[in-house]
């Protein structure tokens, strides 16, 4: 027990020296800080605008009604929002895979994994999270829902879980291009399946929305954490999801270590 | 655009030439990339559209409705599949790295030889779109040879004419759009957030998830003033035989009348911003 809260403070004591670097960095690009907090408000303007003139049409989506959709795109924006604050690294990692450039990350206070792709902490992404977070609590309070400690509970494991899909998701689609170096697949990848978690899953047949959630579990993003916090999802099935998604990412951490392997400081 | 330095000479043919070679050189970087090119060019533009077909049968079976707006279920589908094939013809807008070069001072090497830099531009332009022509096809006929109940067919090969000059025109109004938004990087230290932020509008504007019938009155009557709507929702429309001769005839006015307002805007943007060049990056 000593030895993980030792590891994890390690992690933590790195995190903060990341962000700490992240916010000095940030001071250098004083347009570019404002230019993406705006780009990813229009982000969120557009998602929900097209949410709402779609359900101008419909009462529900899918048996999501409009209320149960806000919480549902509230969680997908706290996702998005993490993934921009910590995981930034993860659009350059290909080139510099090719570039043989990860030679830093093999002298590892933490796992080289770790070290890479939360190397890019964005101050602007804090902000957008504030706005994500705040669009998620105006779904929440429009959504009807009992309140009580059982519900703060569940908005917490659900958004730990989102945030630990993201960062899953992210390792696991970066171990292709070790495989195929210079092909880039790690995004385009990243980008077909990423168009998945901005619908409910309920709209896929029930094969799609099992591979969804269970082998390429895009799902965790935003499906799964809104089911979880409206009730859509049964408490001892949600605690199985749970475990799997765990154990779903301590396998992609090990696949990715493997991987790292084949990883020679020249391989362009 | 011509260079700072060297006077650009004259002559078509000159010019032809450049752009000849320059199209070539673009070609040889994109088939560099070989898994990632196939990967990539297969996939792209088609996800969102895809998704959203489910999204609206979804709605179409919990509303119970015949119709969406003037569009009924096979008509959304057409619309999305058609659109995702268009949407290949549409310049990306990361498709140019001329931010990257202004920031670093790389773009000095070519304000003295004696060419117009436009013409580089250009001839990525030029390589990508007839690229693009192939894959599109390419696309929209395996799709018929895969699903031939389903995938739309155009209502006539002058709709295919017409489709093709409005979309194309587009792509070069958004591509001149890009290189307007490269050229703010003489006087901002990074773009690539402006770019991503209209591309987000112009998604929404061409009508790629939604198409124009579905939004409310005020930007149904507002976005026809747009160039990104007659980039792809009217050429879909024309496609599918919604909209006529006189509808192409106003688009293809539209887009001309953008075509030389944004060609001014980029050559007074790049001449400025030279004027700003220090050539030692920033």
């Amino acid at each position: 027990m000593r030895g993980l809260l030792s590891t994890v403070r390690r992690y933590l004591t790195v995190a903060g020296q990341l962000a700490r670097i992240g916010v000095r960095r940030k001071s250098q690009f004083r347009v570019e800080f404002f230019s993406q907090v705006v780009m990813d408000c229009f982000w969120y303007t557009i998602h929900v605008t097209v949410f709402e003139i779609l359900l101008l049409h419909a009462d529900d989506i899918a048996g999501w009604r409009h209320e149960d959709i806000r919480v549902f795109i509230g969680f997908l924006f706290v996702s998005d929002a993490f993934m921009m604050m910590w995981l930034g690294q993860q659009w350059r990692f290909g080139r510099d895979l090719k570039d043989g450039k990860l030679d830093p990350f093999r002298v590892r206070p933490v796992a080289p994994s770790f070290l890479y792709f939360f190397q890019q902490f964005s101050l602007e992404a804090v902000f957008n999270i504030i706005a994500a977070v705040g669009y998620l609590t105006y779904g929440l309070i429009r959504a009807d829902l009992e309140w009580g400690p059982g519900r703060f509970l569940l908005i917490a494991w659900a958004i730990v879980i989102a945030f630990w899909a993201r960062t899953v998701l992210t390792i696991l689609f970066s171990i292709l291009e070790f495989h195929l170096l210079n092909s880039d697949l790690a995004r385009s990848l990243e980008h077909a399946f990423g168009a998945t978690a901005d619908r409910p899953l309920d709209i896929f047949a029930r094969r799609v929305k099992l591979f969804l959630l269970h082998a390429v579990p895009m799902g965790f993003l935003s499906h799964w954490p809104a089911a979880l916090v409206l009730g859509r999802r049964e408490p001892w099935l949600a605690l199985l999801d749970t475990t799997w998604m765990l154990l779903f990412g301590v396998l992609t951490f090990q696949a990715w270590k493997l991987s790292f392997r084949r990883y020679e400081s020249a391989m362009g | 655009m011509s260079g700072a330095v060297a006077a650009a000479p004259g002559g078509l043919r000159h010019h032809w030439r450049i752009l000849r070679s320059a199209v070539a050189y673009e070609y040889k970087k994109a088939a560099a990339f070989k898994a990632g090119f196939i990967v990539r060019e297969l996939i792209h533009g088609i996800e969102r559209p895809i998704i959203m077909i489910f999204v609206y049968k979804a709605i179409f079976v919990s509303s119970g409705a015949a119709a969406i707006g003037t569009y009924g279920e096979a008509d959304l589908i057409a619309y999305m599949l058609l659109g995702a094939t268009l949407w290949k013809l549409v310049f990306p807008e990361r498709g140019l790295d001329l931010a990257e070069q202004i920031f670093e001072g790389f773009i000095t090497k070519f304000l003295i030889m004696p060419l117009r830099f436009f013409l580089m531009m250009l001839g990525r332009f030029v390589q990508y779109s007839s690229l693009q022509l192939l894959i599109a096809s390419t696309f929209w006929l395996l799709g018929l040879l895969i699903a031939p109940a389903i995938w739309p067919r155009p209502v006539s090969a002058v709709a295919v004419a017409q489709a093709l000059t409005l979309v194309l025109l587009g792509s070069y109004c958004y591509f001149l759009l890009i290189v307007v938004l490269n050229t703010m990087a003489f006087w901002l230290d990074v773009v690539w957030t402006l770019l991503v932020m209209v591309r987000f509008i112009v998604g929404f504007c061409a009508g790629q998830l939604l198409p124009l019938a579905l939004m409310p009155g005020f930007l149904k009557t507002t976005l026809p003033w747009f160039f990104p709507y007659w980039m792809l929702c009217a050429p879909v429309e024309i496609l599918l035989g919604r909209l006529g001769g006189a509808d192409f005839q106003r688009g293809l006015l539209t887009l001309i009348a953008w075509t030389l307002a944004l060609q001014l805007l980029a050559a007074a943007t790049w001449r400025r911003g030279l004027r700003r060049y220090t050539g030692v990056g920033q």
